[in-house]
Parts: structure tokens; C-alpha cells; sequence
């Protein structure tokens, strides 16, 4: 009786000490392996141009600042594997002590096209180790074991990460600077090949040159500066489903010239409608002076403001 | 071969040439457009600017009061912020001048309202007022009265609803007049006393002197009467109060009864629930022949009933679920669907005369709350909470309600309003304590109390 009761608290605290420490050998599986992180050189315009009737969220992970590009790759690929505990997706913003992983796997882009398709399934665990940053660092040297050809560059990574940063962040700007002088050169060029538009969307801005369509950033700005500028009454009657739809033209300054209520009909005939539509109005006039980009006159010189006043209740 | 070469290059170099003809007839018509959809903005009050109506001598004095009741009717509403004078930088001295509207624009103004008072040659007031739109620079309504002097409170308050009609789509509110409990002394002998206001606490009376205890009082839609109970020897009686004419009437006892009856829209009858044998019914009456009808036939408790502004429909409580629900049923009593499904007692519902919603009073764990609806029972939202929150009555756009509060400790209740929207809760200053409000309808045409009528030319 007393041995059968001395056995079963030895299976409790067993299983208490598993539960807590988990099994020794499923943590490997949580190990990170360094790999490089695929970087896709491409030009600001063409990733980002706005969609005519797609509204752009799902494009929002490529929307391309350079230095970001690197971490914003991984969230797509993260999502078809069964992600294990430490949930890999706000890499973007990484905290103080884990930018050294980032960096050096960038800097070495150009050389490993061919490794490009072994280190798939290893990002995430690139990004796991991202979580965490102080019980990794002595792990390092034991992981890249398994990718063989990796290891090689990552190696010397982490033992020194502190000496590497530097190195990374010139080669970063060094590529940040030599993409900054491939766009600049495309541009004029575009300009040249004015049809030959890429990704033949319907959106009417498709013949312009590429250089000059406008970005989701852009696009951003001005909705922000929109919506800090316009004051709503959120009691009026009849909200549901209420468009109003606006053609704002401005000038090179970025000035309002006019702003004209496209449905003048119901704005004349519906009370509730007219109020909304003249608040929308005085919005778009209290915004201005807007900040666009002033190079892209031709494509921002009208624009078309669509206010849903719904779902403020 | 070079001659194949030679006709194959002359063709690729005039397909190219076509196309760039192609293309630079097709480009100037491709036009950039930008499409952005703005789903945000702040919900905020707007910026206004109401100088002091201009006007000479007397004129200029009534000018400055009838521009202060409008900054204070519309800053109480919440959806106006009328920015300060000693902000402003041109000054109006009369309708004529144009205003300078980059002015207006610095100091942040987004409308402006100009005004002008003047003396006729019988003593008669004109009272004229413009509209302007900052940013465009165009007027955008404009309005002219003429009234008697001491009138000038009314014709503020009908320059008040004209601006916050034109600028919100709705009806205003302002030129109604909260009739209520008046609640003085200790709290055992407390003396209730009828009394009615403007609803920004103007023109302050009472309407009985508290000899007999007087309850819940409602206005009629159409004509300057109210309901109110009074008990006369313990019987609850209901009684029709003419407030221009001060005729009182008797509309019969009615034992059981806890609420005073609610007029139909179109004023001709009253709906009100009674005790007969021991069970709470809903009867209709018609105030022409005074012949009662009964609604309702259920042995639960079935009271506190509200017209819909259409007068098809009427909501009430109602313990026939088992516990205090709200109801809609037709007009003729028929078709009672429950509407309420959450967790306490629902009671005193109210249909907003703008008919999309209905407010109530919930008791749930120990609180009280005002709470709308729509009528179909869903979009449940609770506006206010408290120790005692109750009896919530619509002002006659829809928009806002009026109830009273109770804190803890005796302090005695006082009268609170809201927006729908849950914003801009205020507490509306009475003599002393106040209980048991209701809003009267807008715009009557008096000629009675306040001495001489107003025109519109």
C-alpha cells in the first residue's frame, strides 16, 4: 500500500517536471537554424501601385521600404507551416536586442541564389530564434549542424554578432544606395517605354509611367490627412451604406481648388445626405494644404474621395 | 537571306512605329486618377463662429442675448463648438458687410452665422440671420423675423433650430419645453410639485402648488396639453392640464394605474395601462367620446405602453415571459412580440418620434441604465448607468433624451440629458429637485403665455 502510493507521487512529480521542463528531445525541434533570408530587389512603383477595385490590404506585407524588405518575405512564408509555440509574425518591428540575427543574413544576398529553395522551411525557425534572443546565443554554434552549406556563413555570425553589425548595416546601405540609383535610372527610362506597364490591372493609371503611379504609402498619407480633417456626426439618420463621393482637385502645392459632390441630386433632395456630403466637403478644405509627392502632379491633380460615414455607432 | 533579313526588319520597324503612334495618340487620354476611401474621421464638435447679433443701441443689447442663447443651444447639443469672441478678428457691424472669409479661416472657423437685430418703426423686433460656409465662402441659408421685444428668447431658439437643421439634416430641438416633477424638502414629506422650463431652463414655472402628490406627466403632440396623475384619496387620478389656458380637467380614476396615459400621435386618444381584478392591462381611450377599449387579454403584468410615431405600432412592458420584457404589438392589440432579450428587467419604453428607436430603463445586478433599441429588438445599446437612472423621454427630432438620476445618500434627483450616440451627457439645472421629465413637441404656435406671436415673413 505505502509503495504503491510512494510510486504514484514519483509519477506525479515526473509528470509535473515534464509538464513545466517539456521532453529533451522535442526541444530540438524549437531549435532556430540560421539561414539567409531571401531578399527580392524590386522597384517601389511596381509592388505597391494602387489597385483600381482590390482594396489593397492583402499588398500591404510587400509594401516595400528597403531596409524592411527583409523580415516582411517571411511573414507569407510562416503562414502554410504548422508554426510551432513561439508564433512567428511581427517580426517587423524586432526589439533592440535581436537585430544582429536580421542583418547579416541580408548582407549576403547576392551570392546564395542556389540555397534559395533548401532554406524554405527554415525561416521559421530563423524567426523563432528571433523570439528569443539571450538563450540562443550559446546555442548558435551547435545549430547550423544540419544546413550544411549555410552554416558556413552563418557561423561566424553569432559568436561576434556586435562586430558584424556594423559590416552588415554599410553593406545594407551600400544596397540601399545602389537600388536607390537603379530606380532613379528606371524612371527616365520608363518614361521612354510609357505603355510597357507591368501587371496589367484595369486601374486607369496603368498607362502611366511606371515611375509615376501612385503608392500605397502615398495613398495613406492622404487618407490620413483626410480622415484627421474630417468631423463626422455620427446620430444622423440613414448612415447605413451612405457614400458620398467626392472629386477633389488641388493644386501643384497641394491646395484645394475645388471639392465637388458627385451626387448633386441626392444632396439636393436629401437632407441627411447634404449634411454629410458638406461635412465631407468641408474635410477636404480643411485638410489642404495635402502633402503628396509634388513630382507626381499629373497623377494626384484629381482625386477621387469615396466617404463611408457607417459603423461609427 | 538578307533580303528576308531586310523585310523582316522593315516590318518589325513599322510595327514599332505604330505602336509608338498608337501610344502617343492613347496617352494624353489616359487619365491619372487616384481613388482613395476614407473610412475615419473625428467625431468631434464643429467649429463656429457666432459674433453678437449687430444692431444699434437696444437693438444691439438684444442682438448680444439672442447670440448668446444660440452659442448656448448649440454648444449643449454637442455637435457645435462656437469658438470665443475674443478669438474673432473682423467684426460684423452689420448684414451688409461681407465677411472676409480668410479671416474666419485663421481662427479655425468652419461655419459662420451673422446676425442683425433692428428696431421697427411699431416697436417690433426684425431679427435676420446668414449662414456661411468658411471654406467655400458662399451662404448657405439665411432667415428673417419680425417679433415682439420680450420675445426674443423664442425667435434665439427658432435661429437655433434653423442653423442646426441646415447643418445636420434633422429637426432641432430647441424651441421645446421640458415639463417635470419638481421635487423639494426631506425625503419623507417630500413636496412634488408640477413645473415646466424651456429646455435650456428658461422661464421657469410651476404648474401646481404640491398639496397633492403628482406624477409622471406627458405632453400631448399636437395641442399645449399634458397628462399628469395626482392622487385624491389614495385613487390615482389623471388629469388634462391646458398650459395656456391653465383649464384643468378630470379624465377619470383609474385604480392600478403607475403611469399616466401616453397620447397617440395624432393626439386624439390616450393609451394607459389599468388594474381590473387584480390584473394590469393596456386600454386605449378616446379623448373625444371617453369610451376605453382593451388591448391586451394576458394575466401577466402589462404596462407602461408607448405609441410608435406612426401610431401602428405599440411598445410596452410586460411579465408574460416570465420576467419584465419589452413588447411590440399592433395598435389594435394584436400580434405581441417579445423585443428585449437581456439579462434584467426592462421597463418604461419610450419610441423615438424619429420611429428607429426605442429607449428603455434596464435594472440588472443592482443598476440602472437608459438603453435604446431599434425596434426589432436588435442594436441593444445602454447609454447611461447608475444608482437610479430613469423615465428616459425623446426630444421631438429623435436625437435626444432626457431621464433623471438618483445618486445614493438622498442628495435628491436632477435631471440629466444624452445624445443617442451615448456622447455629451449633461446635467440640466433645476430650482431643486427634479423627477419624472417629458419633452414637449417643437415649434408650437402659442399665442398665449409668451406674449404675442412670432412671424415669418
Amino acid at each position: 500500500m505505502q509503495y504503491a502510493f510512494i510510486l504514484s507521487i514519483v509519477f506525479h512529480i515526473v509528470v509535473i517536471i515534464v509538464a513545466t521542463f517539456g521532453l529533451p528531445f522535442v526541444r530540438r525541434d524549437y531549435e532556430a537554424v540560421e539561414t539567409p533570408i531571401i531578399v527580392d530587389l524590386v522597384e517601389v512603383a511596381e509592388r505597391t501601385q494602387a489597385p483600381s477595385s482590390a482594396r489593397a490590404k492583402p499588398e500591404k506585407p510587400k509594401a516595400p521600404e528597403p531596409p524592411k524588405e527583409e523580415p516582411k518575405p517571411v511573414p507569407p512564408k510562416e503562414e502554410p507551416k504548422p508554426a510551432p509555440p513561439p508564433p512567428p509574425p511581427p517580426v517587423t518591428p524586432p526589439p533592440a536586442p535581436v537585430p544582429p540575427p536580421p542583418e547579416p543574413p541580408k548582407a549576403e544576398p547576392p551570392p546564395p541564389p542556389p540555397p534559395a529553395e533548401a532554406p524554405k522551411p527554415e525561416p521559421p525557425k530563423e524567426v523563432a530564434k528571433v523570439e528569443e534572443p539571450k538563450p540562443p546565443v550559446p546555442k548558435p554554434p551547435a545549430k547550423p549542424v544540419p544546413p550544411k552549406p549555410e552554416a558556413k556563413k552563418e557561423e561566424p555570425k553569432p559568436t561576434p554578432p556586435k562586430k558584424q553589425e556594423p559590416d552588415a548595416f554599410a553593406s545594407l546601405l551600400a544596397s540601399v544606395d545602389a537600388m536607390k540609383q537603379e530606380v532613379s535610372k528606371e524612371q527616365p527610362k520608363a518614361q521612354e517605354t510609357a505603355p510597357k506597364a507591368s501587371a496589367g490591372e484595369t486601374s486607369p493609371i496603368r498607362n502611366a509611367p511606371v515611375g509615376e503611379k501612385a503608392t500605397m504609402s502615398e495613398i495613406d498619407a492622404i487618407r490620413a490627412q483626410i480622415e484627421r480633417a474630417w468631423i463626422i456626426n455620427p446620430g444622423v439618420k440613414d448612415l447605413e451604406g451612405m457614400v458620398i463621393n467626392l472629386r477633389v482637385r488641388i493644386n501643384p502645392d497641394g491646395s484645394v481648388i475645388e471639392a465637388e459632390i458627385v451626387d448633386r441630386m441626392k444632396a439636393a433632395t436629401d437632407p441627411h445626405f447634404r449634411s454629410m456630403a458638406e461635412s465631407a466637403r468641408r474635410a477636404a478644405f480643411n485638410a489642404s494644404p495635402l502633402k503628396y509627392p509634388t513630382e507626381k502632379y499629373d497623377t494626384f491633380k484629381v482625386i477621387n474621395l469615396s466617404f463611408r460615414p457607417e459603423g461609427r455607432l | 537571306m538578307t533580303a528576308l533579313y531586310r523585310i523582316r526588319s522593315g516590318m518589325a520597324g513599322l510595327l514599332a512605329l505604330s505602336v509608338a503612334v498608337l501610344v502617343l495618340a492613347l496617352a494624353p487620354t489616359a487619365q491619372a486618377q487616384v481613388q482613395i476611401d476614407i473610412t475615419r474621421g473625428r467625431v468631434e464638435p464643429l467649429p463656429i463662429a457666432i459674433p453678437d447679433f449687430s444692431g444699434q443701441d437696444e437693438a444691439g443689447r438684444v442682438g448680444a442675448d439672442i447670440a448668446g442663447v444660440v452659442r448656448a443651444n448649440l454648444e449643449r447639443s454637442g455637435l457645435f463648438a462656437p469658438i470665443s469672441q475674443a478669438a474673432y478678428i473682423q467684426a460684423l457691424p452689420s448684414l451688409d458687410v461681407q465677411p472676409r472669409f480668410a479671416d474666419w479661416r485663421a481662427i479655425a472657423a468652419q461655419v459662420l452665422v451673422h446676425g442683425s437685430v433692428e428696431t421697427e418703426a411699431n416697436g417690433r423686433l426684425r431679427v435676420a440671420f446668414r449662414l456661411w460656409d468658411v471654406f467655400g465662402g458662399t451662404q448657405i441659408h439665411g432667415q428673417a423675423y419680425f417679433s415682439q421685444p420680450e420675445n426674443w428668447r423664442r425667435v434665439a431658439h427658432i435661429v437655433s433650430d434653423e442653423i442646426y437643421k441646415r447643418l445636420t439634416g434633422e429637426e432641432g430641438y430647441f424651441d421645446t419645453r421640458i415639463v417635470y416633477i419638481a421635487e423639494s424638502g426631506p425625503v419623507v414629506g417630500r413636496r412634488k410639485r408640477l413645473a415646466i422650463m424651456d429646455q435650456d431652463g428658461f422661464n421657469h414655472r410651476y404648474l401646481s402648488d404640491g398639496s397633492s402628490l403628482v406624477l409622471t406627466p406627458r405632453f400631448s403632440p399636437t395641442a399645449q396639453e399634458i397628462t399628469y396623475m395626482s392622487y385624491y384619496k389614495n385613487i390615482p387620478r389623471v388629469y388634462l392640464l391646458n398650459i395656456d389656458t391653465g383649464r384643468q380637467e378630470l379624465l377619470g380614476d383609474f385604480p392600478g394605474m403607475t403611469f399616466a396615459p401616453r397620447f397617440s400621435p395624432d393626439g386624439n386618444k390616450v393609451i394607459l395601462s389599468m388594474a381590473r381584478d387584480g390584473n394590469s392591462e393596456i386600454y386605449e381611450m378616446d379623448l373625444r367620446t371617453r369610451r376605453t377599449r382593451q388591448l391586451t387579454f394576458h394575466p401577466a403584468i402589462d404596462t407602461s405602453p408607448s405609441y410608435s410615431p406612426d401610431g401602428q405600432q405599440i411598445v410596452f412592458n410586460s411579465d408574460r415571459g416570465g420576467e419584465q420584457q419589452l413588447y411590440v404589438m399592433s395598435a389594435d392589440g394584436a400580434n405581441a412580440q417579445r423585443i428585449s432579450f437581456g439579462k434584467g428587467r426592462y421597463a418604461t419604453p419610450v419610441w423615438s418620434p424619429r420611429g428607429d428607436l426605442i429607449a428603455f430603463t434596464r435594472m440588472s445586478g443592482g443598476r440602472f441604465y437608459i438603453g435604446v433599441m431599434r425596434p426589432d429588438g436588435s442594436g441593444e445599446r445602454m447609454l447611461s448607468e447608475g444608482y437610479l437612472v430613469e423615465s428616459p423621454t425623446w426630444a421631438p427630432n429623435g436625437r435626444v433624451l432626457k431621464y433623471f438620476r438618483s445618486e445614493r445618500g438622498g442628495a435628491g434627483p436632477q435631471l440629466y440629458s444624452i445624445d443617442l450616440t451615448g456622447y455629451n451627457e449633461r446635467r440640466v439645472i433645476t430650482p431643486d429637485g427634479a423627477s419624472d421629465p417629458a419633452w414637449s413637441p417643437s415649434s408650437y404656435e402659442s399665442t398665449g403665455t409668451t406674449g404675442g406671436g412670432t412671424g415669418r415673413p
